[in-house]
């Protein structure tokens, strides 16, 4: 079976992005429930109008958002509102503390089972008449109006080595709840739990086995899997055999394992040559292979350019010298031979490899600091669209190369591209393709 | 007596005014802040100005490298390791060397790099004129 390839909405200006660059290149979209909360008639609007309509979604509760501290979910004038609406949906024991104080396992448990039932309704009820409301139903057959969530997750926490002992027995009762509640809805969705992990628990084998423990005796259909600030390129072999001892415990189990921000590896991961260790992965139209649980400053935006061979997303002011070194800026032919021939690529090169540096265009503004202000270029609208355009190519030709190639051919492609970046004379020496080469072989 | 690093700048500044040409200060380039650009002819000269934390220098000047033909760190430290020295001179940086009450002296010349791409360089450098036009 194919790696089933997902997106993650992030914002809505990045909407026009989910039929690109073919409207059947995504098996899925994954949502998330404070978005949907806040604008339930643009996320109908949006999967109606921007979303191939064999396309499946899911609704991430966000349920961990009110286990961390309050400052992580507040801004200025207090919890987000978004945030305050997706609460609201979950009872009145997380309205409550929300602002003051996380909740804490005991008090999920003393709640769990409506609070499992107000998680669960509101990912298949919240966009219902929102659906039937909008502008396009009226084009639409009965049937094709209210569309569902094709997966209801149970509600999950973000586990830790410090808390999973606290957490991980809820999480169990809340899936048993969730499998049975959906035992009634028409059509019957799949049931999934969420691991959201500290990249920790992946370096201890008794961590990893417990966790699969917990959740593989719930009758669950699968789990969505995210590690905090998980960046395969970084990632240690140690971690990275960690992610495949626990994705292939879930998948021994038979669960479904959907990687919610997963990169190349992952996607190797999940091919049917390294055994389909994971069923899905997903990823934003900005990126969005490595997220942290909590959510951080972004910083000023810089052009990135997504690197094929490496699958790595570099900043456009590191990638052009290596590029220049190793004349592939030279000619056009030189370009696509070695760089990229994607459709994108084809279309901005057009002829000129000078063309390459529209990736990295980009405007001064003033901004107002506070000591005074500062000239600070930023990428261009166009730039970051054309670099959004080639990723999400590449992206779509990964998920069909793994698809279609066997582990020797995988092998090769990253050992080939080792020595294309980084030369003949020591092959054997480190880089991320090496390491994940090593971890790979061994399966 | 410290320096600080807007009289560093304003040293360097006239400094480089000497050779004739034009400087900008707090250019941006590349998605980075160069603290001066000297323009004389078509030669463009990148220079980051640090009171210390020469390392650091080194660091962003690589980027400078797609857009100058030379690059320089003027610096107010008395003393610069001689790993720092090295990896100035192997990469053909300039170092200036500014002193409180003194003068800005070279300690090393610059190489012209050519390492520049086009394109990029035009788009620096031309926006460095058009905010000169536009009075910004």
């Amino acid at each position: 079976m194919a790696l089933e390839h997902w997106m993650t909405f992030a914002t809505f200006s990045e909407q026009e992005f989910f039929t690109y660059p073919t409207e059947s290149t995504y098996h899925g979209v994954i949502l998330n429930g404070n978005m949907v909360a806040h604008a339930p008639a643009g996320i109908a609007a949006f999967l109606l109008g921007k979303v191939n309509p064999k396309a499946c979604f899911l609704i991430d509760p966000m349920t961990h958002a009110f286990q961390h501290s309050p400052e992580t979910i507040s801004n200025d004038k207090g919890p987000k509102s978004s945030i305050v609406k997706l609460a609201s949906n979950y009872g009145q024991f997380i309205v409550e503390r929300l602002g003051s104080n996380p909740i804490d396992a005991a008090a999920v448990n003393a709640n769990l089972e409506e609070f499992t039932h107000n998680v669960l309704s509101f990912q298949w009820k919240v966009l219902e008449d929102h659906f039937r409301e909008n502008g396009d139903a009226k084009y639409l057959e009965d049937d094709e109006v209210v569309r569902r969530p094709s997966i209801l997750v149970a509600p999950y926490f973000y586990l830790t080595e410090e808390n999973y002992e606290a957490w991980l027995p809820v999480m169990s009762k809340a899936a048993a709840i969730s499998v049975k509640w959906v035992a009634g809805l028409e059509p019957v969705p799949k049931v999934y739990s969420a691991l959201v992990i500290d990249r920790s628990m992946l370096q201890v084998d008794e961590l990893i086995a417990r966790t699969h423990a917990a959740l593989a005796s719930c009758d669950l259909d699968g789990v969505l899997l995210w590690v905090d600030e998980f960046d395969e390129i970084a990632a240690s072999s140690l971690e990275l055999n960690g992610l495949v001892k626990l994705c292939t415990l879930l998948r021994g189990s038979g669960l479904d394992v959907l990687n919610i921000h997963g990169g190349y590896f992952s996607c190797l991961l999940g091919s049917a040559a390294f055994g389909s260790r994971f069923t899905g992965v997903s990823h934003g139209p900005e990126f969005g292979e490595s997220r942290g649980v909590v959510p951080v400053g972004g910083g000023i935006p810089i052009s990135r350019f997504y690197v094929p061979g490496l699958h790595e997303r570099m900043k456009f002011r590191e990638f052009v010298p290596i590029a220049l070194s190793k004349r592939w800026l030279v000619t056009a032919p030189a370009y696509h031979q070695f760089v990229c021939n994607c459709k994108e690529c084809q279309q901005v090169i057009d002829g000129d490899p000078d063309n390459f540096s529209l990736y990295g265009e980009s405007d001064v503004k003033n901004i107002k600091r506070k000591y005074g202000v500062v000239r600070i270029e930023f990428p261009t609208t166009d730039a970051k669209k054309r670099c959004l355009r080639h990723y999400l190519n590449k992206k779509r030709a990964e998920f069909e190369f793994v698809s279609a190639s066997d582990r020797a051919i995988l092998l090769e492609d990253l050992a080939s591209a080792h020595i294309k970046f980084y030369g003949t004379e020591s092959p054997h020496a480190g880089s991320h393709l090496t390491k994940w080469g090593k971890v790979l072989a061994a399966l | 007596m410290k320096i600080s690093e807007t009289a560093l700048v304003d040293m360097v500044t006239s400094f480089l005014l000497e050779g004739g040409g034009k400087v900008f200060a707090e250019v941006a380039s590349l998605g980075q802040s160069a603290d001066l650009v000297y323009l004389c002819g078509t030669e463009v000269t990148f220079v980051e100005v640090k009171v210390n934390a020469i390392s650091r220098a080194i660091g962003q000047c690589r980027a400078h490298e797609l857009v100058a033909d030379y690059i320089c760190i003027a610096t107010a430290t008395k003393s610069i390791s001689a790993n720092n020295l090295d990896t100035i001179k192997e990469l053909g940086y300039g170092l200036i060397s500014c002193q409180v009450g003194g003068r800005c002296t070279w300690i090393v010349r610059p190489k012209k790099l050519a390492k520049y791409w086009g394109p990029i360089r035009t788009q620096v450098v031309e926006r460095i004129l058009v905010g000169v036009r536009d009075g910004t």
